[in-house]
């Protein structure tokens, strides 16, 4: 079954029952690992959307393909994904990407790079891109950080002078230093698009109409591994609502 | 944002010592700012690595993909992480070619084949030239109302080992389809069927399938081309149903999602035809009568061939 010629994603993709759904897993997971590191609420994340593609192929594979750079095998799957969601779709797949761009509550400067680069891939311009954006999270998509300047090092410093960390965020948090309680609510804020403090009338105003906009039964002529992405972020809102209607 | 190892003329895997001479010489007072800001500093240079890699990534994929002038690429100063447009290539197109090749040398490795080829899948039906056995009632009531059999046997069918699933749908993922929005029905219930004609039915036929995929059958007049019924049959169900007797044509729809008879199950739907008819007639005290399973095997005994959408 396997053959010399092939690559290791080749090999996936002729293995798969699901070939668009194993090409979807790969970008995701390459959205996922590019950060440097698969967090447990990536891998939770990508392994349900896995299991619900039904492809037969193990995500760990796909996400050691991602964290290697494979970009053969990234091209092949840009490839196929494109030719399927270019179009009227593509919007659709964008969701996806998004969701699991932020599915630790922030969007980093890599994540907002391949972000864009999807949205070129699918032929969705820089408003479309935003409007998406905005639809999925409450917030305009932000510029991604210059990190390569030192300006950019200095500001965030003064402004964490008060809170103290230093990641390269393009959002209000910060990933792995801060203790899990103020940061639980502040993505829980963020999972609505909203800024902390937002008032109980806002909070069930942009719940209402995320959980509109992500409700799974509107994803499933595209599949099941597209229903279950839009089931993972539906569930998160909802856990992130919850959260705030009791504690905020 | 800049690449600044390559503006500093030092690798990304530069040790700092490395990165710490190479700031020392340079010239332009910012570079050196960022640089020492950015490159000197563990935490920072591990974030900035990271963003770096991200965008030597995606400069390369937008160079293959035609995409170095994309509306969300412009603006970023990411001028630096550009590689010069190559011609585009299709990764797909490639791998196809690939496919072809490697089915040229390695003749008919029949799974791996089968979901190679997204033309033509083995898709399967072993099928039983069954033993139908029927005895026809004694006294031989009027011709032109033949009595329906009233019992019936059947072998069970030989081709058994289909154990792969289907999984048809996949393999259309390739091409390019046009955007699809139809809303998706409930399945139907296996048996569930529409007969396009008054003769009533009187040899068996019983379509068996796997789970994975759902399928609706459909026999037509070979002569007449036209269609005589459609059963439908979801994914691991079998059905037993009985056929007026002549010889037919049997086509079959397959996917997951039913899109009622229209569309059957929508874009994904993979169509396909039995190679040789099928004949159901009576001889002496028997009805001849088939069992047909749906399964993808590599031995079957009966090929099928894909059938584009407009002959179905």
């Amino acid at each position: 079954m396997t053959d010399q010629n092939f690559s290791e994603f080749e090999q996936l993709i002729l293995k798969s029952n699901n070939q668009l759904g194993t090409s979807i897993l790969l970008i995701l997971a390459w959205i996922a690992a590019s950060d440097g590191n698969v967090d447990k609420t990536e891998a939770k994340q990508l392994s349900e959307i896995s299991a619900a593609a039904k492809h037969g192929i193990s995500i760990q594979q796909l996400i050691h393909i991602a964290e290697n750079h494979d970009l053969a095998a990234i091209h092949l799957a840009c490839d196929i994904v494109s030719s399927h969601f270019k179009g009227e779709k593509a919007h659709l797949f964008m969701e996806m990407a998004i969701g699991m761009s932020i599915a630790d509550g922030l969007l980093l400067p890599s994540e907002n790079h391949i972000l864009r680069f999807l949205a070129d891939l699918l032929g969705l311009d820089r408003a479309r891109l935003n409007e998406t954006f905005i639809n999925m999270t409450g917030r305009e998509i932000p510029a991604p950080s210059d990190v390569s300047s030192a300006s950019y090092w200095r500001n965030r410093e003064k402004a964490q002078d008060s809170s103290s960390q230093s990641k390269g965020s393009d959002s209000t948090n910060n990933r792995h230093e801060q203790p899990r309680h103020p940061s639980r609510a502040i993505a829980a804020y963020a999972t609505l698009g909203l800024e902390p403090g937002a008032s109980k009338e806002e909070i069930k105003k942009s719940y209402r109409r995320l959980a509109q906009i992500h409700h799974p039964d509107r994803f499933s002529s595209l599949g099941e591994e597209s229903v279950a992405a839009a089931s993972q972020t539906f569930v998160r809102i909802r856990e992130a609502y919850d959260y705030l209607v009791k504690y905020a | 944002m800049r690449d600044l190892y390559r503006r500093l003329g030092v690798s990304p895997k530069a040790s700092l010592r490395e990165i710490q001479k190479a700031v020392q010489s340079c010239s332009d007072a910012r570079l050196k700012e960022d640089a020492t800001e950015v490159l000197l500093s563990e935490g920072r240079r591990q974030t900035y690595d990271q963003v770096h890699t991200a965008l030597t990534d995606i400069g390369a994929l937008r160079a293959k993909l035609g995409l170095t002038h994309g509306d969300n690429w412009q603006g970023l100063q990411s001028q630096d992480f550009e590689k010069g447009s190559w011609t585009p290539t299709s990764a797909s197109q490639a791998f196809e070619k690939k496919i072809k090749r490697h089915n040229a040398k390695a003749s008919a490795k029949s799974l791996l084949r089968s979901v190679v080829e997204f033309v033509s899948p083995f898709i399967l039906i072993g099928l039983v030239v069954g033993g139908f056995l029927y005895y026809k009632s004694a006294n031989n009531a009027s011709p032109s109302t033949p009595t329906p059999p009233s019992s019936t046997t059947y072998q069970q069918p030989v081709s058994g080992n289909g154990t792969s699933s289907p999984g048809t749908q996949s393999a259309n993922e390739f091409l390019d389809e046009p955007a699809f929005s139809e809303p998706k029905l409930p399945l139907p219930a296996t048996g569930t069927i529409d007969r396009y004609t008054n003769e009533s039915g009187e040899a068996p036929l019983q379509i068996k399938t796997s789970s994975g995929a759902n399928y609706l059958v459909r026999l037509e007049n070979i002569s007449t081309g036209r269609n005589v019924l459609d059963v439908f049959v979801r994914g691991g169900t079998t059905v037993d149903l009985e056929v007026p007797l002549g010889t037919y044509q049997l086509k079959y729809a397959s996917g997951q999602n039913w899109y009622g008879t229209e569309h059957f199950f929508g874009p994904e739907t993979a169509y396909n035809k039995a190679d040789t008819p099928f004949r159901f007639y009576i001889q002496g005290q028997q009805i001849s009568g088939y069992t047909v399973t749906l399964y993808r095997v590599s031995d079957g005994n009966l090929r099928t061939s894909e059938l584009p959408a407009d002959q179905f």
